[in-house]
């Protein structure tokens, strides 16, 4: 039974990060039609950046981690000024290829300056357990939990309450009636961006101190399709939910599943089983809608 | 307040589409651009509003002025904020977005926020339809509805000139009706400047002081509503009826 509530929470943790990361996949999606597939590569360069400035400024982890969320950003803007912005009206699947050549080009920078080996991160939260009653829970856990939930929350406030997060939703709700009051794409696209990296970065960050820095970190950026899949596209609430399921049925099938059948690594794939069942079932996923129907 | 002259606009680099027309439409008037499908109607409010390049179109010759001042190719960033507010055809509405949020969309060029909560407040009380709905998203709203809020949204721009492109498309003759009734209640009261664009001639030569008969990307006859509703041409094709004011159909089928 511990064993088993062990996986879910595990689950849950790996989840909450992969719904960080989906968001911002969802976000870029919904504003500018593209599907960015430098999204791992972005995790992956926010991680050893954040490592980087620890290593070298000494600097206390918070500080490291709002100076990584700086880089982000500044990545992202290099990215949409120099890339990206020449790319507008160009086909969307253009664009898609320029994402690829994108983080090839950053996993030869990680590859170039760090290496392939494995690196540990620093210990910032201890992994000494909390007892939570029913279970106990590595504090490193439960941080990262609360830290991608506290990000969930701070960019669904922004959405839902500023004034740039309802251009940002008009934007994607019909990019040509946005143009049309005056809204001026690029900057939009840009902020798509911004916000895209930084939830990366914090992403990379979050998953380098559970499981270490490795070029496989990019790794992610797939493992958070079935997630973006699942939950539809063009939700941002489901995105979220479904990367929580997400992390949990891959604790799972990685827990039980190597006993069940005696093959190794089956814990990674599982949910892409999950990913085919439901699309037969649910072609826009479980929380992604037909377009409205316009009359 | 809006002078067009001999524009020429191309799509995609070789498709021809208006070929050198000039039109005017003077400040507080209503003037209607008419003729059939595919005439370049629409093609002439984007060449203004800086709807264009997203289509792929692109102004090749002549200049746009407003007030004077040379517009021609401006982006549409920046003829909403000189006041130029096109509403296109199909509305374009924010379905995802409840009716009040499509209507603070409109006032995105406006950055007076308790000046924007009392346009808001002013056209909901004059749309009371919207008002009912304001919480619902805007992609669930009828069809009469959906285009009472894409002239609501462009009006919270506290435009000078409206754009208004086949205000009738896909309504009831009732809803029509209604929907002209007020877009002349509205451009009298405000005196706003509009160019229409409308495929029902007869409807909008009873709104619009002026009109422009586009036929194959060139301006075929102008002349105010009256002159307009007497042209022997317009009477023929657009209106469905001859000097005798019997209907085409009739005087062709076998006595």
């Amino acid at each position: 039974m511990d064993y088993f509530l062990g996986l879910i929470i595990n689950g849950i943790v790996v989840g909450s990060i992969y719904s960080m990361v989906a968001l911002g996949l969802v976000l870029i999606y919904k504003a500018t039609e593209v599907v960015n597939f430098a999204q791992g590569e972005l995790l992956m360069i926010g991680a050893y950046i954040c490592l980087e400035i620890i290593q070298v400024t000494g600097m206390p982890f918070l500080v490291s981690f709002l100076m990584t969320m700086g880089f982000m950003v500044i990545l992202a803007l290099a990215i949409e000024r120099l890339v990206l912005r020449r790319m507008m009206g160009a086909p969307a699947l253009a664009v898609i290829m320029v994402t690829i050549g994108i983080g090839i080009i950053l996993r030869a920078v990680v590859l170039g300056v760090w290496g392939a080996t494995s690196i540990p991160f620093p210990e910032v939260f201890p992994r000494q357990g909390i007892d939570l009653g029913v279970v106990t829970v590595s504090q490193l856990y439960l941080w990262s939990f609360m830290l991608s939930l506290a990000f969930m929350a701070m960019f669904g406030a922004f959405f839902k309450f500023t004034r740039v997060g309802l251009v940002m939703r008009a934007t994607a709700s019909s990019r040509k009636a946005a143009e049309s009051m005056g809204v001026p794409l690029t900057k939009i696209f840009a902020i798509a961006w911004i916000i895209s990296a930084v939830v990366s970065g914090v992403g990379g960050v979050l998953t380098g101190n559970i499981a270490g820095l490795s070029p496989e970190l990019s790794f992610y950026g797939v493992k958070v399709f079935p997630a973006v899949i699942l939950g539809g596209l063009d939700s941002i609430v489901g995105a979220t939910i479904s990367g929580v399921i997400i992390g949990v049925l891959e604790n799972l099938g990685g827990g039980y599943l190597k006993d069940l059948t005696g093959l190794h690594g089956l814990g990674p794939v599982a949910p892409f089983f999950i990913l085919v069942a439901i699309l037969w079932v649910r072609p826009t996923g479980l929380f992604g809608r037909k377009d409205i129907e316009k009359l | 307040m809006l002078q067009v002259q001999d524009l020429r606009v191309i799509y995609n680099r070789v498709v021809r589409v208006l070929d050198g027309i000039s039109f005017e439409v003077p400040a507080g008037r209503m003037v209607a651009l008419l003729g059939a499908n595919g005439a370049g109607k629409s093609t002439a409010l984007k060449a203004v509003s800086g709807m264009l390049r997203s289509d792929g179109g692109a102004v090749a010759s002549g200049r746009v002025l407003l007030e004077g001042r040379t517009v021609t190719g401006y982006s549409a960033v920046r003829m909403v904020r000189l006041g130029v507010m096109h509403v296109m055809e199909g509305r374009f509405l924010f379905p995802d977005l409840t009716v009040k949020e499509n209507l603070e969309m409109g006032a995105y060029s406006q950055k007076d926020r308790r000046r924007i909560a009392k346009d808001l407040a002013q056209w909901l009380e004059f749309f009371p339809r919207l008002a009912e709905r304001r919480s619902t998203p805007a992609g669930y709203l009828s069809g009469g509805e959906q285009q009472m809020l894409a002239i609501a949204r462009a009006l919270m721009s506290r435009p000078r000139m409206v754009l208004l492109d086949e205000p009738s498309m896909g309504l009831s003759p009732l809803l029509v009706r209604e929907v002209f009734r007020i877009i002349r209640q509205i451009q009298q009261s405000q005196g706003l400047a509009f160019l229409l664009v409308e495929q029902n001639v007869k409807l909008a030569l009873e709104i619009a002081s002026y009109g422009y008969v586009l036929e194959q990307g060139c301006i075929r006859i102008e002349g105010t509503s009256d002159e307009l509703k007497q042209n022997k041409h317009l009477q023929d094709f657009y209106l469905g009826i001859n000097g005798n004011g019997t209907d085409r159909c009739q005087q062709a089928a076998p006595q």
